[in-house]
């Protein structure tokens, strides 16, 4: 119990001290680990995009990239780990976010001698930028999350450019039959529209995802419509659309701009791949941008 | 005679078939650990061998699988005896531990922990994190059974049927609370909600076994005691009365030590079905309804099955894990109705 309660002060004193001393805290050194076990879709990709891929030994079933990681064991859901199946994985370091759970298992797991990293989560970019600077730290490769993080601000610099006249007002909807779901502010997708040079316009009335009626739909008056590539499926626009009458009246609607974005992108914070896809989204909100063709030179 | 006989035999072989369980479940997980080194821990923790701090094996059963092993006959044993105290009380084969509302209360409890509990305006420290959603699970589920309570009881006596139907209506509006709770969730509180509602013994440690197994115990031993006062039950109220039970203080008893050991069960292991229904069935179904012996072979078997499907609910998806939840009804269901397919004929 009091080793507990201490514990608690311990880690209260050490976040203290990590969000004072700014970027200038320095993440344990990982380099030695030779197994690891990394939770959450983005830390993955991350892992890998920081070039430790070939040392990850196991993943939880949200890591659906790169390809390698594919075919790593799974070790359940990232908020329902199991302490025995990860230790049967024999890593040295868990790697997640704050997220990864349940929180019993982490007493079990440091008594199993295997350290527990757990970066802060958040659907914004400067917590992306935070997390690939911790975990290149971790992996003693500063140059390739420096390197990592150039890419990606590129990339989002080179959208910001293409953001011309109107804005336009875009809806991202997630579930597809009965009442859809809408992703609010505080949601990874978006920032995503956001930094692609949209409007979300669900954001202005709710945080996370929300169902919406076919009649608030009308008041939003979305000017595009972002569905993830697994609700379109197999389906076309014009069924899509037919399905949800509210969105059909809808300037999005209308015009039958419907775009289509991963899904894997979406879930579990931001990920290496967030460059690429706000440029992609950036060029479908400004199709007519003079900067297009300069950033395609490129 | 012959029906005694096969009580007792029953009863013997449950209570050899529970420690061979025990021992399997603490030799069976996703690490392999060989059957030597389990024995060597095993002994080297009753203090008969030469202890090995520091391997990775003593850790992995002293710290995971002893915690859980443990947990599981808890709270395996405890929703099966509920269960079959509500059913001889209620007179009702269908009744479960849920029916006097403390498996609904106990879910809105922890909804309300999980949801509310991550809206507060600061951050919880983590002791109190850990233990919200127990506590209010155990709160909700103990006050939803009080509320059951008070509107079945009037100044003449507690009514059954009414006790029943109160049930329902409070596990619609414990229903109604969870929806509004689901609404406004996230998607991280919506799973929490999900995991804890299918259950797991995974959260097992010794400060929590320590801390219940002294309370769940003496909750079986109670309720195991008042196995002259259900038989009588089972003739009729007006009957029990005749035979000089005090029924009214029965019923109260009965409820309020399955109310404790519900939500005792429920709060360390979330909602697990099927144990308390069907568990109580299975032994009626060898020995009869004699509550001296369906009571206490109950909770020998209700530990037996849940420790055999916490075993597969671990190793079949291994490195992840299952809920238990799933396995006790995907397994169970279908085993219980071959049993009824056979019987159906006796039961008439």
């Amino acid at each position: 119990m009091f080793a507990r309660v201490f514990k608690t002060i311990a880690i209260t004193a050490g976040l203290t001290a990590t969000i004072l001393g700014g970027t200038q805290a320095v993440a344990k050194d990982i380099t030695q680990a030779q197994r690891l076990v990394t939770i959450g879709s983005s830390t993955t990709e991350l892992a890998f995009a920081l070039g430790a891929g070939d040392r990850v030994v196991a993943v939880d079933v949200t890591s659906k990239h790169p390809q390698q990681a594919l075919k790593l064991p799974k070790v359940g859901y990232y908020r329902s780990l199991s302490a025995e199946g990860i230790l049967s994985m024999k890593p040295d370091v868990l790697l997640g976010t704050d997220e990864m759970g349940p929180p019993a298992i982490f007493n079990q797991l440091q008594a199993g001698k295997v350290q527990i990293e757990q970066l802060p989560a958040g659907s914004d970019v400067d917590n992306l930028k935070r997390r690939i600077e911790l975990m290149a730290q971790m992996f003693e490769q500063p140059q390739a999350g420096q390197d990592l993080w150039i890419k990606i601000d590129n990339q989002l610099k080179a959208a910001a450019k293409m953001a011309e006249g109107k804005r336009p007002r875009v809806l991202f909807m997630l579930s597809h039959t009965g009442t859809p779901m809408m992703g609010g502010g505080d949601t990874e997708i978006d920032t995503l529209i956001t930094l692609a040079g949209g409007i979300n316009v669900a954001a202005e009335y709710f945080d996370s995802y929300r169902q919406v009626s076919a009649e608030s739909l009308l008041t939003m008056q979305p000017d595009i419509l972002i569905v993830s590539a697994s609700s379109l499926a197999d389906k076309s626009v014009e069924q899509l659309l037919s399905v949800q009458p509210g969105l059909a009246a809808t300037p999005a609607g209308i015009n039958k701009r419907v775009e289509v974005v991963d899904g894997t992108l979406l879930i579990g914070g931001l990920g290496p791949r967030t460059g690429e896809a706000v440029l992609e989204l950036a060029r479908k909100f400004y199709p007519a941008s003079p900067s297009l063709m300069t950033v395609q030179a490129n | 005679m012959k029906r005694k006989d096969k009580a007792r035999l029953l009863l013997w072989g449950l209570g050899i078939l529970l420690p061979v369980m025990m021992l399997f479940s603490i030799a069976t997980g996703p690490v392999t650990i060989p059957v030597s080194e389990i024995v060597q821990v095993l002994l080297a923790n009753v203090g008969l061998a030469e202890p090995d701090p520091g391997s990775r094996s003593a850790l992995i059963i002293e710290a995971i699988r002893l915690p859980r092993t443990l947990l599981g006959v808890l709270v395996g044993s405890t929703l099966a005896v509920c269960g079959a105290a509500m059913q001889g009380l209620f007179r009702n084969p269908l009744a479960d531990p849920g029916i006097i509302g403390v498996a609904s209360g106990a879910a809105l409890g922890a909804g309300i922990a999980i949801v509310l509990g991550g809206m507060l305006p600061f951050t919880l420290p983590d002791v109190l994190k850990a233990y919200s959603v127990s506590v209010l699970a155990f709160v909700g589920g103990f006050g939803a059974t009080l509320l059951v309570y008070r509107i079945g009881t009037t100044a003449n006596g507690t009514s059954v049927a009414t006790m029943l139907l109160a049930g329902i209506a409070i596990g619609a509006l414990s229903g109604a609370g969870m929806g509004t709770l689901n609404y406004i969730a996230d998607d991280a509180m919506l799973r929490n909600m999900t995991f804890w509602s299918m259950g797991s013994l995974g959260g097992a440690n010794w400060q929590n076994i320590l801390l219940t197994a002294p309370f769940m115990i003496l909750l079986q031993l109670l309720l195991i005691g008042r196995s002259r006062g259900l038989n009588a039950l089972l003739l009729g109220e007006s009957e029990a009365r005749h035979l000089g039970q005090n029924v009214n203080m029965l019923k109260l008893q009965l409820i309020l030590l399955t109310a404790l050991g519900v939500g005792l069960a429920v709060s360390l292991a979330g909602m697990i079905g099927f144990v308390g229904l069907v568990v109580p069935h299975l032994v009626r179904m060898f020995i009869g309804p004699d509550h001296r012996y369906l009571m206490p072979a109950s909770c020998l078997l209700g530990a037996a099955l849940l420790l055999g499907a916490d075993m597969i609910a671990r190793v079949i998806v291994a490195p992840a894990e299952l809920p238990i939840g799933i396995v006790t009804a995907l397994l169970g269901a279908p085993f219980f109705i071959s049993l009824l397919l056979q019987q159906r004929n006796r039961i008439g």
